[in-house]
């Protein structure tokens, strides 16, 4: 069963033109990155995948359509994309972490505001206290430990126990170890793929098949530091996505754009004042 | 021929964007306004009541020793004013009337207006800002959670509640200044002074007062938040928004003020 579908999407924010008839299916449980080089447009997909297509009153048309778990995101109500946002964790890329609340409070702030009616206070408490125990930040659990005082690592870490303490079906990862260190950036990839805490008792979410499968979809412009994480991998580029397979076939391939988010602190090119590979025309 | 039009093509342009903007506010307001009044019976409630209980907090609670100075020296400078020119012409005992007129009708509910705009307005328009400008609206929004109903609609609601009651207290505050001055200069006992605020005070005086407090306290809200939200990507525009919030926030209250007062007292 496919989590998310989106067939023939194009989207332009202020007459610029960053998605150009993408298409893209993911199944329930798979894993996906979207690697890209910068301003390509990657950061778009979680978001719109979110419903969120830009901020307010700027001129965004989106075409084509956005199915995530059955539902066309563009289309629903204003409620209806409210409680469907309830069952997908995001990750964006400083965290969003909320600045004038403790780390707890942030933690808590989905369930506090969506499930206040099914759980305690008790068992909200001992939710974010279960997910800190696991991602080994039982010392941000204290209260009054703002996100200021905090590194981006641990911000990172905080808003991916914020995504998982709803039970999410669906992951987005907004280019989450940006900014990371080689070592913290894999210990981080490898625990937002593989990490998925079993609540008891668990939240009341229709989509109980879909619930056992966590999908989750990253972005990023290095590629290589998910290789061992993600089941497929894809390029966007010039506006397009182009499907890549899996490791062996990313690790195979001699695109040098591929090659160039790979390798890019190894092979970084003097093609251009980014480094950004020079495609031939025709 | 093209040369003339230029003016007429910049008026119509500003014309249009003047519009533009009206609508967005317009719309933005509505949408506050239907958040508030579903405030109490939606999911989420319990954590945007805390938001409301801040925000009264810091909007109320925070300026009354502030509020208390500026409602006791206005009270005591009012009447220090006027009681010479009234016990020329031997009218000592309209010192209710004068203190009714200009301070419960007028000056209250103004100068508690600008107390709120200037500590709270601003901060709220800068706080939206920021939390736009950082992503947190977003992360907000990718939750699920309805920020009309949890950012915008309970701090709508802690300033009007605040703006009610600061109203109240100002009032309260600057007749105790103004008998303090009545019984320094008049040696007037409590009881006479009491006896002539409450001749001199209808209950329309108390009505119009406490209603200019609530929609004081919802446009300054409104306006805050709006323009707070309009910033998008850099912190330079903090300052920016805030400003704008301000000024207009302002205007509105003494368009309004005005035209409340001719409407009720002189038409």
């Amino acid at each position: 069963m496919n989590c998310v579908e989106l067939k023939q999407v194009r989207l332009e924010v202020e007459g610029k033109c960053y998605l150009d008839g993408v298409d893209l299916t993911v199944a329930a449980g798979e894993s996906v990155v979207i690697a890209g080089m910068p301003g390509c447009g990657k950061s778009f997909i979680p978001r719109l995948l979110l419903g969120l297509p830009g901020m307010e009153n700027e001129q965004v048309n989106v075409g084509g359509d956005i199915i995530v778990a059955g539902d066309n995101v563009m289309a629903l109500s204003s409620q209806d994309l409210q409680a469907f946002r309830r069952r997908v964790g995001s990750v964006m890329r400083d965290g969003g972490l909320i600045e004038n609340m403790d780390m707890r409070a942030n933690i808590t702030l989905p369930l506090t505001y969506h499930y206040r009616d099914v759980l305690g206070p008790d068992d909200i408490q001992a939710r974010c206290d279960a997910v800190l125990g696991d991602l080994q930040l039982a010392h941000l659990g204290i209260g009054g430990i703002r996100p200021v005082a905090v590194n981006r690592e641990e911000r990172i870490y905080v808003s991916l126990a914020r995504a998982m303490v709803c039970e999410p079906f669906l992951l987005l990862l907004d280019e989450p170890c940006a900014g990371l260190g080689p070592g913290p950036a894999s210990r981080m990839c490898r625990c937002l793929f593989s990490y998925q805490p079993a609540f008891t008792p668990p939240l009341p979410v229709p989509d109980h098949d879909q619930q056992t499968h966590l999908t989750r979809i990253a972005t990023t412009v290095d590629l290589g530091r998910y290789l061992d994480s993600a089941d497929r991998f894809l390029l966007m580029w010039d506006g397009e996505l182009e499907d890549l397979g899996d490791r062996t076939a990313v690790l195979d391939s001699a695109d040098p754009r591929v090659r160039q988010l790979l390798y890019a602190d190894a092979e970084a090119s003097a093609d251009g004042p980014l480094g950004r590979v020079q495609m031939p025309h025709g | 021929m093209g040369a003339y039009l230029i003016p007429f093509q910049a008026l119509g342009q500003q014309v249009i964007r003047s519009v533009l903007e009206a609508w967005y506010l317009l719309r933005f307001s509505l949408g506050s306004i239907v958040a508030l009044t579903r405030f109490f019976s939606r999911q989420g409630f319990r954590a945007s009541a805390r938001v409301t209980l801040q925000q009264v907090y810091f909007t109320g609670l925070e300026a009354l020793p502030f509020l208390s100075l500026l409602s006791l020296l206005l009270g005591s400078t009012v009447l220090v004013q006027s009681l010479p020119q009234l016990q020329g012409v031997g009218a000592g005992e309209l010192i209710g009337k004068i203190l009714v007129i200009s301070v419960v009708r007028e000056l209250g509910p103004i100068i508690t207006a600008m107390v709120v705009i200037t500590r709270s307005g601003t901060a709220m328009a800068a706080e939206m800002a920021t939390n736009r400008i950082t992503g947190q609206v977003e992360a907000l929004e990718g939750m699920g959670v309805d920020v009309f109903h949890y950012l915008i609609a309970p701090r709508v609601l802690g300033a009007m509640v605040s703006m009610f009651c600061m109203i109240v207290y100002f009032d309260v505050v600057a007749l105790v200044g103004g008998f303090l001055v009545a019984s320094l200069r008049l040696t007037m006992p409590i009881s006479v002074y009491m006896a002539q605020i409450a001749d001199s005070l209808q209950p329309l005086d108390l009505y119009i007062s406490l209603s200019k407090g609530i929609l004081f306290g919802l446009v300054i809200s409104l306006f805050s938040c709006y323009h707070g939200l309009r910033a998008r990507r850099a912190p330079y525009e903090v300052p920016m928004v805030a400003r704008t919030g301000v000024i207009q926030a302002m205007f509105f209250v003494f368009v309004s003020s005005a035209v409340l007062s001719a409407g009720f007292y002189w038409i």
